[in-house]
């Protein structure tokens, strides 16, 4: 050590070799854990999907985020269904996809019963971000965050209830819901037909009991709030997204115009970007949930494989996730090599690439 | 947690928000003993409230046969186990000292145990606002599951501890309670509901669930001991009794203006029932109001009393005890003014005997009442002492000091004349 102190630019080429030499022999060399440590990246392309299963999706770098269980305030949860969410990222010119996906065993998506609760994501942004950054918990009083939520009820199964969960049930009239005695209404019909003030809730605008509203806004709402408790749909719904749940992995796109109320995103650009996940079938809701730190996002260059025409698309993970480690260990050899040689070069180069 | 006073349990509690108290409040008082569980209020309800789509198990108001009966199936077995079991892991039991029983301050003593909110804090790490428990889609769907099963062993059919005469406690036994939202000063709903979507009203205390607010995350389902929140899946938001807030505003057409009782109460064939709204001071307690029938008959007879006052809720929804179950099972339920409320009911004194002829008369909230002495028209003999009627007129008076009805404590006998003897 005492060697090494004596001369700064070895102590530097050391770090780099260090690091190196750390992501060489560390076992994540296959996971993205570049991307992890240096933040969200979005790439460009010429249009953002909304479905998950795009083959687009290939080309944004994965990113590890990890969850916690929400155990600041009441109802608290010791343990959420998500450990873990996997982010990529993808930008056009007018908007920003961010497909999610996590582990979950079943697929929640039904409302009809009483002890049912629905599977869902949450991706927030600050709605100001020239205000310093708003408490990663759903914001604060005078500092709102931006919440685009997707609700799998809302995609999947938006008119279940008591008559799709008891198929036998009967029931001989539903006065005021528009059917005729002997038929069985949805809740829509309440809406359309019937007397709106008995589907309650959706007679005062409560769009979470309206079928219609949320047949318009899609499976993904926006939302704003200023602190746990505070979630309140926003007046303008820009969201687009879907979501696809197989074995036993949601995916989830959310799709967000690049231009807010307050900033517009440009080129280069970073955002603070926090995620919530809730486990239906672990009766998660509320802040019963697993939720993430800010993590920053940036919108970034066209990476050097997508430059070239034609670049066969499943090659673009392979580089985003692997690209990295090589160049680390790659430099961490030649600073080692530098070190050794005691050669007379700009020493700078050799610092390890975080 | 800040620390609220809770009258009925003598003492103060914490809970997670201070204590905001309204002008009046809406509360009830119902004579288990004269229930015949027609459910007659549970479809005055029903047909005036809960008859669209997803309210189907919604029962605001429900009358179940006790003690193995409960809407939702044995919620109040459950609610007492769960607290039992964390007294038990803190080393606490669920008792009363009666010794320091007090008039307005603690007319039942102090309840030395845990309420649900003190339960769930004793918690680590604390997760929930109030101890309780979700109810599953069987729990909720047999009503009236139970239905005069009684309590008691074959062999002791018919048996009793202690005389007719003397105020039998049968050992074969069951009796009706008649539940709804007791809207109660603490509201256990309200306080675990994430987003502060349910909420007290100032003028009469009723306990609402904003519809516009309500995201369907069931705490309060969960939080609600009496099992008074309800999910509606057509909606995804739950539901609750409503107090009849139109009909207490005095916007029912009937009586234009007048607050009129809620129709489960004014639907009570058997005169069980009687709903008011009394007057609270700044600080929570019951400002005096000697002739309001409810503050009458909860503070001055002390005939009535809270259900499961332990639960720390200060629910507004008052029982006469039924005479015949055994008093432990009693005391458990509502609390330990069990024996004095009983020995007042069992002989009521004069003025008690005179209000309760008050009891479903009219649709009109009474906000007062008066006793006209009349004569004394029969005599007995109860448990040991003398104990003497008399007809006396009972006036009840409305909002505006009107007289709303006139009522004497022995009801007139009409004889049909022989030629119409089957005509009602």
């Amino acid at each position: 050590m005492t060697l090494l102190e004596s001369k700064t630019t070895r102590r530097q080429v050391l770090k780099g070799a260090v690091a190196a030499a750390v992501l060489w022999t560390g076992r994540s060399l296959f996971k993205p854990l570049f991307a992890q440590q240096s933040g969200l990246l979005a790439r460009p392309v010429a249009q953002v999907p909304t479905d998950p299963t795009d083959a687009l999706w290939g080309r944004a770098r994965a990113t590890r985020v990890p969850m916690n269980p929400q155990n600041l305030v009441l109802p608290r949860v010791a343990e959420a269904g998500a450990n873990e969410i996997v982010v990529r990222a993808l930008y056009d010119s007018d908007r920003l996809g961010v497909l999610v996906e996590w582990r979950d065993a079943h697929k929640d998506t039904d409302l009809g019963t009483v002890l049912q609760y629905r599977d869902a994501v949450a991706v927030q942004l600050p709605e100001d971000p020239s205000q310093s950054v708003p408490a990663f918990t759903m914001g604060q009083e005078g500092n709102a965050v931006l919440i685009y939520h997707w609700k799998s009820d809302w995609q999947f199964s938006p008119q279940y209830d008591v008559d799709e969960a008891y198929p036998n049930m009967h029931a001989a009239w539903y006065q005021y819901s528009g059917v005729a005695a002997g038929e069985m209404p949805e809740a829509e019909d309440y809406l359309s037909r019937g007397r709106k003030e008995f589907l309650t809730a959706a007679a005062v605008g409560n769009v979470l009991a309206d079928p219609r509203a949320q047949e318009s806004i899609g499976p993904v709402q926006k939302m704003r709030a200023e602190g746990f408790g505070r979630l309140e749909p926003h007046p303008d719904q820009d969201a687009a997204g879907s979501g696809v749940w197989a074995d036993g992995v949601w995916r989830i796109a959310i799709s967000l115009p690049r231009k807010q109320e307050k900033f517009r995103l440009a080129d280069g650009d970073s955002l603070p970007l926090a995620f919530a996940v809730w486990d239906g079938s672990r009766d998660e809701r509320n802040g019963q949930k697993a939720y993430s730190a800010w993590n920053t996002l940036r919108l970034g260059a066209v990476p050097a494989v997508e430059r070239k025409r034609g670049a066969p698309g499943w090659l673009v993970p392979f580089f985003s996730s692997v690209w990295g480690a090589i160049i680390a260990v790659l430099l961490g050899a030649l600073g080692l090599d530098l070190w050794r040689g005691r050669r007379h070069k700009k020493e700078q180069r050799g610092s390890g690439e975080q | 947690m800040p620390n609220v006073y809770n009258w009925q349990i003598g003492r103060e509690m914490s809970y997670p928000f201070e204590g905001a108290y309204p002008e009046r409040q809406w509360a009830f008082v119902f004579n288990i003993n004269r229930c015949i569980a027609c459910q007659t209020c549970s479809f005055a309800c029903k047909s005036t409230w809960t008859f669209s789509k997803g309210q189907e198990y919604m029962w605001w108001n429900n009358v179940e046969t006790k003690p193995y009966g409960g809407y939702p199936k044995f919620w109040d077995a459950k609610i007492l186990k769960l607290m039992d079991d964390a007294h038990r892991k803190a080393g606490r039991s669920m008792e009363w000292k009666t010794a320091g029983k007090d008039g307005d301050e603690r007319p039942y003593g102090t309840y030395e145990g845990m309420t649900i909110f003190e339960a769930a804090a004793q918690e680590t790490p604390q997760q929930e606002v109030a101890l309780g428990y979700e109810p599953s889609d069987d729990e909720w769907s047999a009503p009236n599951f139970y239905e005069d099963t009684a309590a008691g062993a074959t062999s002791s059919r018919g048996d009793t501890t202690l005389e007719p005469t003397q105020l039998p406690e049968h050992k074969t036994w069951f009796f009706y309670l008649q539940r709804l939202c007791n809207h109660c000063a603490y509201p256990a709903c309200l306080a675990a509901c994430p987003r502060q979507a349910i909420y007290k009203r100032p003028e009469d205390g009723i306990v609402l669930i904003d519809q516009a607010r309500c995201r369907g995350y069931r705490k309060c389902v969960a939080a609600c001991p009496y099992k008074k929140s309800m999910y509606r899946s057509t909606t995804r938001v739950s539901e609750k009794c409503v107090g009849c807030y139109p009909r207490i505003e005095g916007k029912d057409p009937l009586f234009p203006g007048q607050p009129l009782e809620a129709r489960c109460m004014t639907a009570c064939p058997g005169k069980i029932r009687i709903q008011g709204l009394v007057r609270k001071t700044a600080d929570g307690k019951w400002a005096e109001d000697r002739f309001n029938p409810i503050y009458y008959l909860v503070k001055v007879a002390k005939v009535a009393l809270p259900l499961y006052p332990q639960f720390g809720l200060e629910p507004n929804g008052y029982y006469i005890p039924p005479r015949w179950a055994p008093r432990p099972y009693l005391r458990q339920m509502f609390g330990p003014g069990v024996d004095d409320a009983l020995e007042a009911y069992a002989a009521p004194e004069r003025e008690l005997l005179a209000v309760m002829q008050l009891f479903r008369t009219t649709q009109q909230i009474i906000f007062g009442y008066e006793v006209l002495e009349g004569p004394k028209v029969f005599e007995a003999t109860i448990a040991g002492r003398k104990w003497e009627m008399f007809d006396d007129t009972v006036i009840g008076y409305g909002k505006d000091d009107q007289e709303v009805v006139r009522v004497k404590v022995e009801e007139t006998m009409h004889f049909l004349p022989d030629k119409h003897p089957n005509s009602i």
